[in-house]
This record gives C-alpha cells, sequence and structure tokens, in this order.
C-alpha cells in the first residue's frame, strides 16, 4: 500500500517471512560451508548490498548513478585508514558511514541538478576524481600501492555482518516501496515537475536517497575491506567496480524490489563460474551481458517474468472466444 | 615563454580534438536525446585504425584520414541501428536505460576486442617533420599541420550543419522534434546522418590522436566523460559553446600538468565540470 506512512505493520507480506528464512539458512553457512563457499557467499552479499544501495537512487528515484562506487570507495579508505591508525574497529566503523555520507551531502546538490544522462556521467566523473585523489594522497591512501589492513576480526564475524547489511538493504527498498517517501522517489522517477506540483520536494528527497544509498554503500566497503585485507584505487574506485553492481542491478530489474537482488546472485554467480572458463574476458563478457540487456529486457529480468506472469495469467482468466471488455 | 607558448599550442591541440569529439557526442545527443557512451571508443577506433594503416600496409595518417572517416562513421551507423533505433520509439525511462546500456556494453566490448588484438599498451603513429621557428619559440610542423587540419575539419563540419540541407535537419530535430516532423524532415534519415558523422569526425579525431599523442584500447571512456564535461561547460544545447569549452579544456589541462603536476591532469574536467554545476549551470559562454 504506498501512500502510507511507514509503520511495522507495512513490513507483514509474505516476502518478508521467505525473506527471513532464507536469511537465517544463510546465517548458519560459516559454520557448515568450507572456506572457498563463505568467501563466494560474502562476494554476493557485497553485491547485493551495493546493487541494492545503488537502487535507491538509481532504480526509484531513476537518477542513474553512475558513481555510486565512489561511496563504496570512500567508506572502504575512510575505515582503512583509521583501522590502520589502531582507532576503534566500532568508531572506523561509524567513520566509514560519515565518511560518504558527509560526500553525498556536499557533491549531492550540485550533481543532482542535472538529468538522465547528464546525471549519470557527471556523477561517473565523481569516480574518476577520487581515483585520482586516492592516487595522489599517498600519504594517507598508500597511493598506488593501496593499503593493507590487518584485523583481528573473524571472517565469519565479517560474513554476518554482510549478511546482516545485505539483508537490511532489501528490506529498507521493501520498505519504501510501502512508505510516502517511497512513492515520492517513484513519482519523482515518473515526471519531477509533476511530483513537485504535488507536492513532493525533489531536492531534499533526491539528496535524503543519495545519502541513505551512501550510507549502505560505505559500511559495504568497510566490511570489503575487512574481508580482503587490502584496497587500493583500482580496486575501489576501478571500472570495474564502478560498473559491475549497476549491471547486476539493471539486469535484474531496477527499481523493483528483488531485482538488484535477483541481478546480484545470477550475475555474480555465473561470473564467478565462468572465470574459470574466460578468465581475463570478464570485461567483454560484462560487455556483451550490457548489450543483450539492453536489447531484449531494458526493464530487466524480474519486470519481465512479471509481465509474463501477469500475461498468463489474463490468458487464464479469459475463455477461448474473448470476450470484449466495454 | 618559449615553455608557455609550447603548453598553448599543446593545450589547443588536445582542446581541438576535445572540441571535435565533443561536438559529435552534442550532435546524436541533440538530434536522438541518446547519450552515446560508445562515443570516445570511435576515436579509439580511428586512432587503432590509423596505427594499423601505418604499421602494416605503410599509409600514412594523412591518407588514413578518409578511409578511417568512412569506416568508423559506417560503425556509427550500424551502432544506431542496435542502440538508437529500437528505441526512439519508447517512454523517457527506456530512452534512458535501453541505449544507456547497449551503448555502454558495446563501449566495453570494442575496449576488449582492441586490447586482444593490440595489447593494452599505448602505441602512436610518428611522422617525421621539422619544426617552425618563430623567434624563442619552435613548433613541429606535424603539430601545425595538425592544428590548420583541425580548423579545416571544423569548418567544414560547421558549414555542413549550417548550410546544407541533411545538416539544418539535424539541427531542426534538435530545437523541436515535432516541428521538424511536420515540416517533412526525415527522422530515420537524420538519426543515421547524426551517427555517421559524428563517428566518423570521431574517428578523424582518433587519427589526430594517435599521431600527437600515444591511443591505448581503453581511452574511449575517459573521452566520453570528458566530451560530456564540455557539453556542460559550454551550456548545453549550445554547439559554439562546446568547441570554446573544449579548447579551454585542453589549455587547462595542458597548464595543470606542467605547473602544478601530470598526475592531476585527470581530475581537471572532473573539477570543472562540478565547478561548472555550483557557479555557472548554464554554462560558461551561455548568456543569461
Amino acid at each position: 500500500m504506498p501512500g502510507r506512512r511507514l509503520s511495522p505493520r507495512a513490513l507483514v507480506h509474505p516476502g518478508v517471512g521467505a525473506g527471513a528464512v532464507v536469511v537465517a539458512v544463510l546465517a548458519v553457512g560459516p559454520l557448515l560451508l568450507s572456506r572457498y563457499w563463505v568467501g563466494f557467499l560474502l562476494g554476493v552479499f557485497v553485491m547485493v548490498s551495493l546493487a541494492t544501495s545503488y537502487d535507491i537512487l538509481g532504480g526509484f528515484a531513476g537518477y542513474l548513478n553512475l558513481g555510486h562506487a565512489t561511496f563504496f570507495g570512500v567508506g572502504a579508505y575512510a575505515f582503512t585508514i583509521l583501522a590502520g591508525r589502531d582507532v576503534a574497529v566500532p568508531l572506523a566503523l561509524i567513520a566509514a558511514v560519515v565518511a560518504p555520507v558527509l560526500l553525498a551531502l556536499v557533491a549531492g546538490p550540485p550533481l543532482l541538478r542535472l538529468r538522465g544522462v547528464y546525471f549519470a556521467i557527471a556523477a561517473f566523473g565523481l569516480v574518476v576524481l577520487f581515483r585520482v585523489l586516492a592516487y595522489n594522497f599517498s600519504d594517507l591512501t598508500g597511493g598506488a600501492a593501496g593499503l593493507t589492513l590487518i584485523t583481528a576480526i573473524e571472517q565469519r564475524t565479517v560474513y554476518w555482518a554482510l549478511l546482516a547489511l545485505a539483508a537490511a538493504a532489501v528490506l529498507i527498498t521493501f520498505a519504501l516501496t510501502r512508505s510516502r517517501a517511497g512513492l515520492a522517489l517513484e513519482a519523482i522517477r515518473e515526471d519531477e515537475e509533476v511530483a513537485e506540483a504535488f507536492g513532493v520536494r525533489p531536492g531534499i528527497a533526491k539528496l535524503a536517497a543519495m545519502a541513505l544509498s551512501a550510507a549502505i554503500a560505505g559500511l559495504t566497503g568497510a566490511l570489503y575491506a575487512v574481508d580482503v585485507f587490502f584496497i587500493g584505487p583500482e580496486t575501489v574506485f576501478g571500472l570495474t567496480i564502478a560498473l559491475t553492481p549497476i549491471v547486476m542491478a539493471l539486469v535484474g530489474g531496477s527499481g523493483v524490489v528483488g531485482g538488484p537482488l535477483l541481478g546480484a546472485v545470477l550475475l555474480f554467480t555465473l561470473s564467478e563460474q565462468a572465470r574459470a572458463l574466460i578468465g581475463e574476458y570478464s570485461l567483454l563478457f560484462y560487455g556483451v551481458v550490457l548489450t543483450l540487456t539492453g536489447l531484449f529486457m531494458p526493464g530487466g529480468a524480474l519486470r519481465l517474468l512479471r509481465a509474463r506472469q501477469r500475461r498468463a495469467r489474463r490468458r487464464r482468466a479469459v475463455p477461448a472466444s474473448p470476450v470484449r471488455a466495454p | 615563454m618559449a615553455t608557455f607558448v609550447n603548453l598553448l599550442v599543446g593545450g589547443l591541440l588536445t582542446g581541438g580534438i576535445y572540441a571535435l569529439v565533443a561536438l559529435g557526442l552534442a550532435i546524436v545527443f541533440g538530434v536522438t536525446r541518446i547519450l552515446n557512451v560508445a562515443h570516445g571508443d570511435f576515436v579509439m577506433l580511428g586512432a587503432f585504425g590509423a596505427y594499423l594503416l601505418s604499421t602494416t600496409f605503410d599509409v600514412g595518417p594523412v591518407y588514413a584520414i578518409p578511409f578511417v572517416f568512412v569506416v568508423v562513421g559506417l560503425g556509427g551507423v550500424l551502432l544506431e541501428r542496435i542502440a538508437a533505433r529500437p528505441f526512439l520509439r519508447s517512454g523517457h525511462r527506456e530512452l534512458l536505460v535501453g541505449p544507456l546500456l547497449v551503448t555502454l556494453g558495446v563501449s566495453l566490448v570494442l575496449a576488449e576486442l582492441v586490447t586482444l588484438r593490440f595489447d593494452a599498451i599505448d602505441r602512436s603513429v610518428r611522422t617525421v617533420a621539422g619544426a617552425v621557428r618563430a623567434g624563442p619559440v619552435a613548433i613541429s610542423t606535424t603539430r601545425l599541420a595538425a592544428l590548420v587540419a583541425m580548423v579545416l575539419l571544423t569548418v567544414a563540419l560547421t558549414l555542413f550543419i549550417t548550410r546544407t540541407f541533411p545538416g539544418r535537419a539535424l539541427r531542426a530535430l534538435a530545437q523541436d522534434s515535432e516541428g521538424a516532423r511536420l515540416v517533412g524532415v526525415d527522422v530515420g534519415a537524420a538519426t543515421r546522418t547524426a551517427f555517421l558523422t559524428s563517428a566518423g569526425v570521431a574517428g578523424i579525431a582518433g587519427v589526430f590522436y594517435v599521431v600527437l599523442f600515444t591511443a591505448n584500447p581503453h581511452m574511449g571512456l575517459p573521452l566520453t566523460l570528458k566530451s560530456l564535461a564540455v557539453i556542460v561547460l559550454g551550456g548545453l544545447g549550445s554547439l559554439p559553446g562546446a568547441f570554446a569549452a573544449g579548447l579551454v579544456l585542453g589549455v587547462l589541462e595542458a597548464m595543470t600538468s606542467y605547473y602544478v603536476g601530470g598526475q592531476w591532469t585527470g581530475a581537471v574536467a572532473v573539477i570543472a565540470l562540478i565547478g561548472v554545476l555550483v557557479v555557472r549551470p548554464q554554462g560558461l559562454f551561455v548568456r543569461g
């Protein structure tokens, strides 16, 4: 029910129950699975929270934020720099949320003046800018060599934290579809002027969406850094990490709850399994997937699936000799 | 003084390339409302085309220009077939996402395919040339020739857009697509013309690029980004503004690399872009 203020009751839905069961099953993972599969699932969680957090601004508000990885990278660097200077882990985690949110609040207003493709590419400029900054402020960032992070945090702790974060991200997008805030974002996506005429304040709504997606991405970046021990300009501000989560969201279904989740699980599994076969061709693979998605399902897999279900249901409902509706 | 003049000339050369690339991007965007993310990769294709011609067939860059224009231009027409035509009748959301996905995908595929053939190494075509001296300042004839060629190409492009029927059709569509349709502009033909011209010109810019600097397979996406910065700097929809902004960006980058440090050149376009958005969102060269 869109239009309602968000109440706990709005989250009662069979999908949420099913999701909770899946999360509970996954939570047992580190106790049973081999190190490889725990690592694999960690990768899935990173991509799910990145793709889902991207989608808050990119899918629901329709502002294709090609610079989403900036928030991920800033979170990762903030955490790694502070943790490397013996700042307590909880404080460093807070910094990994605050720093990207501040960045969103500073860079958001000028960028969000742009629309459509201009916003998309200008936002992509932000990643480019931060990659240059990461290379050049080498006292702080270690330059091209990057930073190594050694913490006493166990892999299973990171696993549970990332699982919780990914689940929270998906739950937030679900809550958005059932709240005024989410409705405001979708109204902006459909027609910003009309939305404004109906009392939505687009500037504030867009900025809030950007800040929220930045917070989740920043925290993901920090946990990612703990998991992989090493960050560098190319690993957190590079082309691959900038494009992959967005491709996942678009392939799965951008602006649909669960779309980015589906895309992330599908593409991450596919590319991990394909890496053994195609190795260095993974960017080529992404290019082909992107082109085909754009051509045959620009709305994403989930939308295509839903449309097909709807059509099938209608066919079943209508008798063999169709009676024209008045 | 000599350093400054050389910096200025170098900046104008880079800026001339930016301007040519940005004009092509702006033409396609004006006519179709599609941002061709693979536009920078046409420059890359032109550069590697000239490299291939010069290393394998011993064809010099001057003779490579018409060849590159035709081949890369036809590449543009092919791209129009898969990235523009399927989406031109769809709603604004699909018109945004569909072509962006397809052109981004094509951009990655082109960059990777060229990497497979040529490796991710910087390549260049060297020409034997003397230098023209004026007092303490010496400028290589290659650079001067490229500068003259760029001016000629810009003049030709401007004449095409302002004085010929297909060119005027492009401008009409960019200003008011409904009105243009009403007076009988063939939208399909105009879209193909826009892609052909913009890709062809980008290809020629690539020939200049590989002669003056070095080209590598992954130069496309950053160039597209810079062209977008140039378009926003010049004022959306203003072709002369985009041209001037291209020159300004080139000179700014050259000055930055000398006076601030070469590692900062990559940030100039982005900082200029964000700065203009904050201070003068209507663009540098637009009154109002």
